[in-house]
C-alpha cells in the first residue's frame, strides 16, 4: 500500500515538474552583420543659380564610409528626398531600415557666399539628433562637409570626429630631367586642396606637426655635402629656418603636446642618441648616451615619457624613458624588430612598424598587457600615424610598385588606399588640431 | 745631314716623352669620360643624379675599370642591417686612404644608404653608420679628418628599385665621391 | 474494607446478609399481592371486507421506483461522469494548446535570432559591452514596444540595439491566434557581442 501511494506521489511531482513553466522568455544575441550603421544621406537640395563644386553630400557619405563605422545607403533607394524637418515621412526611411537620416540645403547668397544648413534624425525614434547652419565662402564649403561629418559622428558613435583634419606627407617625381623631385604636401585628411610646402631635389623624411597646426618640422638636406638637418616651416607664410647650428647630423622631429619643447636625434659624437630641445631658451638636454642607435622618439600625451627605436638590445625594439632622463626599458619583446613608436591621443596604445618575419607591417601595441596585434599585410608599410581622436591609422604601404597611403581603422577592420598623387606618395603626418 | 738627323731625333724623343706624359693625363681623363659615359647610362637606366652637375660617379660592383685597381671602385657593400666592412670593402677603403693620405689637397664626401626595409629614420641612421665606418678607417690610415665628409641618405636614393635580395644588396652601400 | 464493618466477625456478616435478603424477599410479595389484574372483556369481532392486495405490483412499483431510481441514478452519474469528462477533456485540449503554443514559439526562437542578427549592423558600438532590450509583440509579431532595461551599455551601444529590434519587425511569431493568449507578448532580448 505504502508502496502504491509513494509511487502515486512521485508521478504527480513529476508530472508537475516536467510542465514548463514560463519566466520571461530571453533571447541572446551575439552575432551581427558588422556593417556599420546604416545612414541614409539625403542630396542636399541647392538654392540658386551657380551650384558649387563641392557637393556636401558626397563628401559626407566618402567620410563616414572612409571611417569604417557606416554604411552609407544609396540614394537610389531613397523613397523621398526632403530638405526640410517638415518634409520628412520616417516611415519612408524605416522602409528601407535605415538607422539614421541626414538631410540639408545649401543655398547661394551671392557673391561667393553660401549658407549651408543640416539635420541629422535617428530615424526609428523619430528624434532629431542635431542641426547646424553656417555662411561660408566658396572656398570653405569642403570644410563645413567635413564639420558636418564630424557632427554625425560624434553623435551616433559618441567619439569626436576627425574629418575637419589635415594631413602632411612627402610625393617623389621623376622631372624631365629624370632627376627625383621631392614634395612637402599639405592636404584635408580626405587627401583634397593638397597644397605644395616645399620642392626640392633633396629626399625630405619625417614631417611632423606643430600642435598648433601652423608650422610643419621635418628633415632634408641643404646641400651635396652636408647631412641631415631639421627645419621648422610655418605653412602660412612659408617662412622656415633650419632648428639647429650643430656640427652633426639632426632628424626624427618630434612635438611635446604643448608645443613648447621638440625630441629628436642628433649625432654630436658621432653616435645618434635623443635630445630634447627647449623651443624658446633654444636649450639642448641629452637624453639618451648609448653606443647603439637611438632615434625617433616620440611624446606620451602626457608629456611624460618618451618612446624611442634603439638597437642597443641587437636589433631595433621600442624603449620607453622618462622626459626627465634616466634608465631606459625596453617594451617590446615579441617579432624580430620593431621601429617607429607612437602613442595613440589617449596613451593607451602604440602604433609601429614590426616585423615578425613577414616583412614590415603596421601594429598596435597595448601598453596595459603588452599585446602586439598586426592590423596590416605588409611587408612594406611604414610611418603609421593616429588621427586625432585615435580611431584610425594612416601609413604609407605599396600598391603595385608605387608608394600610396592607406588608412585603417584601429581595430583593423576596415582598410583603404587614399588616391592622392601621381608618384611616390609617402610619409603621413596627421594634423591633431582642427583648422 | 747629320744635324738635320740628330734634330729630328731630339724632337722625334721629345714628341715621345711629351706623348707619353699626355697619354697618362689622357689615361685619367678617359677614366673620367668613361665615368660620364656610365652615368649618362645609369640616368637612362632610372638612376638618380643631383643637381649640382658635377660628374657623380655611381658604378656597379662588376664595373671595376682597371681590373686589379680598388682605385677605380667607388662603391662598397654591407651585409643586411650591418656596418662592418667586409675583407673586399677593406680593401678598397684602404685604396681610397693611401691615395687621399699621399694627395692631401683631395676631399671626399662619403655617402651612405640602406636597403628599403625598416623606418625611414632607422636607416638614415645606419647609413651613417656605414659612411662613418669607412671614415674611421680613412683617419686610421692617415687621412685628414677635414678631408672626408660623412653624410647618409638612408633608403631615400636607391640605386636598385626592386623589391627583392638583389635590388637590397645593390642599395646596402656607401659610395666614395670625390 | 472499612473499619466498621471489620468490627464484626464472619458469621455475624453471614447473618445478616440472610435477614436483609429476607426482608427484601416479603417486600416484594406483600406489593405484588396488592396489585390486582384488570379484566378487559373483548368486544366483538366486526367483519371485514376482504381486498385482494396485489403483491405483485407493489413488488413491481417499488421495483420499478427502484430501477427508476437507480436509473436516474445512473445517468445522473453518467451526465456527471460525462461532464467531468468533457471538462477533463477541455482541460486536456486547454493544456495541449498551451504546449503547442510554447512549442510553436519555441521552435521560432532560432528564427526570431536569426532575424534580429541579420538586423544587427553596428555590433561594434557594443564591443565589450551587454544590453538588454525587452520587447512587446502583437498578434502578428509586429514589435509594439522596446525598452532598454536596466543601466549598462553606452548610447551607441543602446541605439545600435534598440535598431536591430526595430528593423527586424515583424518577427517570428507563431501564426496560430489561438496560441496568442498563452505566449507572453512581451520577452526579453539580451545583446552581447563576442568582440
Amino acid at each position: 500500500m505504502i508502496k502504491v501511494f509513494i509511487t502515486g506521489v512521485l508521478t504527480l511531482l513529476v508530472g508537475l515538474l516536467s510542465a514548463p513553466t514560463w519566466a520571461v522568455l530571453t533571447i541572446e544575441i551575439t552575432e551581427g552583420q558588422d556593417t556599420g550603421i546604416p545612414i541614409a544621406v539625403v542630396p542636399f537640395q541647392f538654392q540658386g543659380q551657380q551650384r558649387p563644386n563641392a557637393d556636401i553630400r558626397n563628401i559626407v557619405s566618402a567620410d563616414l564610409y572612409r571611417s569604417g563605422r557606416f554604411l552609407s545607403l544609396p540614394p537610389g533607394d531613397f523613397l523621398s528626398r526632403p530638405s526640410d524637418p517638415d518634409q520628412v515621412r520616417f516611415k519612408d526611411w524605416r522602409l528601407i531600415k535605415a538607422e539614421a537620416l541626414v538631410i540639408g540645403r545649401v543655398s547661394e547668397l551671392g557673391n561667393d557666399h553660401y549658407e549651408v544648413s543640416f539635420y541629422l534624425y535617428n530615424v526609428f525614434k523619430e528624434k532629431l539628433l542635431a542641426g547646424y547652419r553656417w555662411t561660408v565662402g566658396s572656398s570653405q564649403l569642403r570644410q563645413v562637409a567635413h564639420q558636418v561629418s564630424d557632427y554625425i559622428y560624434e553623435a551616433l558613435t559618441g567619439i569626436p570626429g576627425a574629418f575637419d583634419t589635415r594631413i602632411a606627407y612627402v610625393t617623389v617625381e621623376k622631372d624631365s630631367g629624370n632627376t627625383r623631385q621631392y614634395q612637402l604636401m599639405v592636404a584635408d585628411s580626405d587627401g583634397y586642396n593638397a597644397q605644395q610646402i616645399l620642392r626640392t631635389n633633396f629626399p625630405i623624411l619625417s614631417p611632423a606637426w606643430a600642435p598648433d597646426g601652423k608650422r610643419l618640422a621635418y628633415v632634408s638636406f641643404a646641400s651635396r655635402t652636408s647631412g641631415a638637418m631639421i627645419w621648422v616651416q610655418n605653412i602660412e607664410t612659408g617662412e622656415r629656418r633650419k632648428l639647429l647650428q650643430e656640427k652633426g647630423t639632426a632628424s626624427a622631429p618630434a612635438w611635446s603636446a604643448d608645443g613648447r619643447r621638440l625630441a629628436l636625434r642628433l649625432s654630436r659624437d658621432g653616435n645618434h642618441d635623443i635630445y630634447i630641445l627647449d623651443v624658446a631658451a633654444s636649450r639642448l638636454t641629452r637624453l639618451t648616451k648609448h653606443p647603439g642607435i637611438d632615434t625617433e622618439p616620440a611624446w606620451s600625451p602626457d608629456g611624460r615619457y618618451l618612446v624611442f627605436t634603439s638597437d642597443r638590445s641587437g636589433r631595433p625594439h621600442i624603449f620607453r624613458i622618462s622626459a626627465a632622463g634616466g634608465p631606459a626599458q625596453r617594451l617590446t619583446r615579441v617579432g624580430r624588430e620593431n621601429a617607429g613608436a607612437s602613442y595613440s591621443p589617449n596613451g593607451k596604445h602604440l602604433v609601429m612598424v614590426t616585423n615578425q618575419g613577414n616583412g614590415d607591417q603596421i601594429g598596435v601595441f597595448y601598453t596595459g598587457n603588452k599585446q602586439l596585434t598586426v592590423l596590416t599585410d605588409g611587408p612594406l608599410d611604414d610611418s603609421p600615424t593616429y588621427s586625432p581622436n585615435g580611431a584610425m591609422i594612416m601609413y604609407a604601404t605599396q600598391r603595385g610598385n608605387q608608394g600610396v597611403l592607406a588608412a585603417v581603422s584601429a581595430d583593423g577592420r576596415i582598410k583603404q588606399i587614399l588616391r592622392l598623387h601621381q608618384g611616390e606618395v609617402r610619409e603621413p603626418a596627421w594634423s591633431s588640431r582642427k583648422q | 745631314m747629320r744635324r738635320i738627323f740628330h734634330f729630328s731625333l731630339v724632337l722625334l724623343l721629345s714628341v715621345v716623352l711629351v706623348g707619353c706624359a699626355l697619354n697618362k693625363k689622357k689615361g685619367s681623363a678617359e677614366v673620367e669620360d668613361s665615368s660620364v659615359n656610365l652615368q649618362a647610362d645609369a640616368t637612362s637606366s632610372g638612376l638618380s643624379s643631383d643637381d649640382s652637375g658635377s660628374a657623380q660617379v655611381l658604378v656597379t660592383s662588376d664595373n671595376t675599370l682597371d681590373l686589379d685597381d680598388p682605385l677605380g671602385t667607388r662603391v662598397i657593400y654591407f651585409e643586411f642591417d650591418s656596418n662592418a666592412l667586409t675583407p673586399e670593402a677593406q680593401r678598397i677603403v684602404e685604396a681610397h686612404a693611401e691615395y687621399l693620405a699621399g694627395n692631401p689637397g683631395m676631399a671626399v664626401v662619403l655617402e651612405g644608404h640602406a636597403d628599403e626595409r625598416g623606418t625611414r629614420e632607422y636607416n638614415l641612421a645606419l647609413g651613417e653608420r656605414r659612411a662613418n665606418a669607412v671614415a674611421d678607417l680613412f683617419q686610421a690610415m692617415g687621412v685628414m679628418p677635414d678631408a672626408v665628409r660623412s653624410i647618409s641618405y638612408g633608403e631615400e636614393r636607391p640605386v636598385a628599385m626592386e623589391h627583392d635580395e638583389s635590388a637590397w644588396s645593390l642599395n646596402r652601400r656607401v659610395e666614395i665621391l670625390y | 474494607m472499612n473499619r466498621a464493618v471489620r468490627k464484626f466477625s464472619r458469621p455475624v456478616r453471614a447473618v445478616i446478609l440472610a435477614v436483609l435478603v429476607h426482608v427484601a424477599f416479603g417486600l416484594l410479595l406483600g406489593l405484588s399481592l396488592s396489585f390486582k389484574p384488570q379484566v378487559i372483556k373483548p368486544s366483538i369481532a366486526k367483519p371485514v371486507k376482504a381486498i385482494v392486495i396485489d403483491r405483485s405490483t407493489i413488488t413491481q412499483e417499488e421495483t420499478n421506483k427502484k430501477e427508476a431510481e437507480k436509473k436516474r441514478k445512473k445517468e445522473a452519474e453518467k451526465k456527471r461522469k460525462k461532464e467531468a469528462e468533457k471538462k477533463r477533456k477541455a482541460e486536456a485540449a486547454r493544456e495541449q494548446e498551451k504546449q503547442d503554443a510554447y512549442s510553436a514559439l519555441g521552435s521560432l526562437v532560432g528564427a526570431i535570432k536569426g532575424k534580429i542578427e541579420g538586423n544587427w549592423s553596428n555590433r561594434l558600438a557594443c564591443s565589450g559591452q551587454e544590453v538588454t532590450i525587452s520587447v512587446k509583440v502583437n498578434v502578428s509579431g509586429e514589435v509594439t514596444a522596446v525598452k532598454v532595461v536596466g543601466d549598462s551599455g553606452d548610447d551607441a551601444c543602446r541605439r545600435s540595439a534598440e535598431n536591430a529590434v526595430y528593423k527586424a519587425s515583424p518577427l517570428p511569431f507563431p501564426d496560430n491566434p489561438r496560441f496568442f493568449k498563452w505566449l507572453d507578448q512581451e520577452f526579453q532580448i539580451i545583446f552581447k557581442p563576442d568582440i
